[in-house]
């Protein structure tokens, strides 16, 4: 039994519409983050203990 | 801590056979190349679990080759595949890593090894740069692997929760890739707390990265989702 598109469909939530969006934002800003630390250590600037 | 690798190990070959069974039922590129990519995670933390219990230099070159240069680049490469279909751009990235593979496999085979300061109560993580003499060639491409691999894989997982997002269809593909995103954001925090010094951190980054990877995808690809690429 094919799914169709309409029954893939959720209706939005206060989950679904605040806080998705939120984690994707924090989630985005960590994996930066990351990277920022990596170029950091690389320039010298961030050195192991 | 040194009971994490054990648990990762466990987590990360069970989460490999759970993708590769996937990969039989359904086909699909990018499932083999994450179940190859997981299963490099499983080898770097079984070598963790290894050299906690003695030293072994062949092993520790393994994790360092599994574990710092290859997982992320393989497991990204899967979500490359995943994501662009059209043209054979994604064909052609995979036979570049699978020579860049090659190369650093040899470039870590030759390099220099001393086991004279090695302590198995210590974790690897704080003691390879003593004793793995790594040159300069084989450092560039831990980073560089390291950027693809996180970027494409967290990115690409990002970029689909996303979609699913801003379509609103399919929840649970959803919540499961910012699962996998978190999951793999995980240890690559793990490899930076490494640059920073904190070298205690990444064994627990790496557990809690399987096991959010492992719990996403089977988000992801419950019978709600169907059908579904993953």
């Amino acid at each position: 039994m094919a799914v169709t598109h309409r029954s893939k469909r959720f209706n939005p939530n206060l989950v679904t519409e605040k806080i998705v969006p939120i984690l994707l934002i924090l989630l985005i800003v960590i994996l930066l983050t990351v990277f920022v630390v990596i170029g950091l250590s690389l320039a010298g600037v961030v050195r192991p203990a | 801590m040194n009971f994490l690798p054990y648990l990762s190990t466990i987590v990360t070959f069970i989460f490999t056979v759970a993708v590769y069974n996937r990969y039989r039922q359904r086909g699909g590129i990018h499932l083999l190349l994450w179940a190859f990519g997981l299963l490099l995670y499983g080898i770097g933390t079984l070598s963790e679990v290894i050299l906690g219990i003695t030293f072994n230099a062949f092993v520790l070159k393994i994790w360092y080759l599994t574990g710092a240069m290859l997982t992320a680049a393989w497991l990204g490469m899967g979500t490359v595949h995943l994501l662009i279909r059209k043209g054979n751009a994604a064909q052609v990235i995979t036979w570049v890593l699978a020579g860049i593979s090659i190369l650093a496999f040899i470039l870590i085979v030759i390099a220099p090894v001393t086991s004279t300061a090695y302590d198995v109560t210590r974790p690897v993580s704080e003691q390879y740069k003593d004793i793995f003499s790594r040159n300069g060639l084989i450092i560039l491409l831990t980073i560089l692997l390291n950027i693809y691999g996180t970027l494409t894989l967290v990115g690409g997982a990002i970029y689909s929760a996303f979609l699913f997002w801003r379509k609103k269809i399919l929840v649970n593909r959803m919540f499961g890739n910012i699962l996998i995103a978190a999951g793999a954001l995980s240890p690559a925090m793990g490899g930076s707390f490494l640059r920073a010094g904190l070298t205690d951190l990444l064994y627990l980054s790496e557990m809690i990265g399987a096991i959010l990877m492992f719990i996403g995808f089977l988000i992801a690809t419950s019978r709600s989702s169907e059908p579904a690429n993953y």
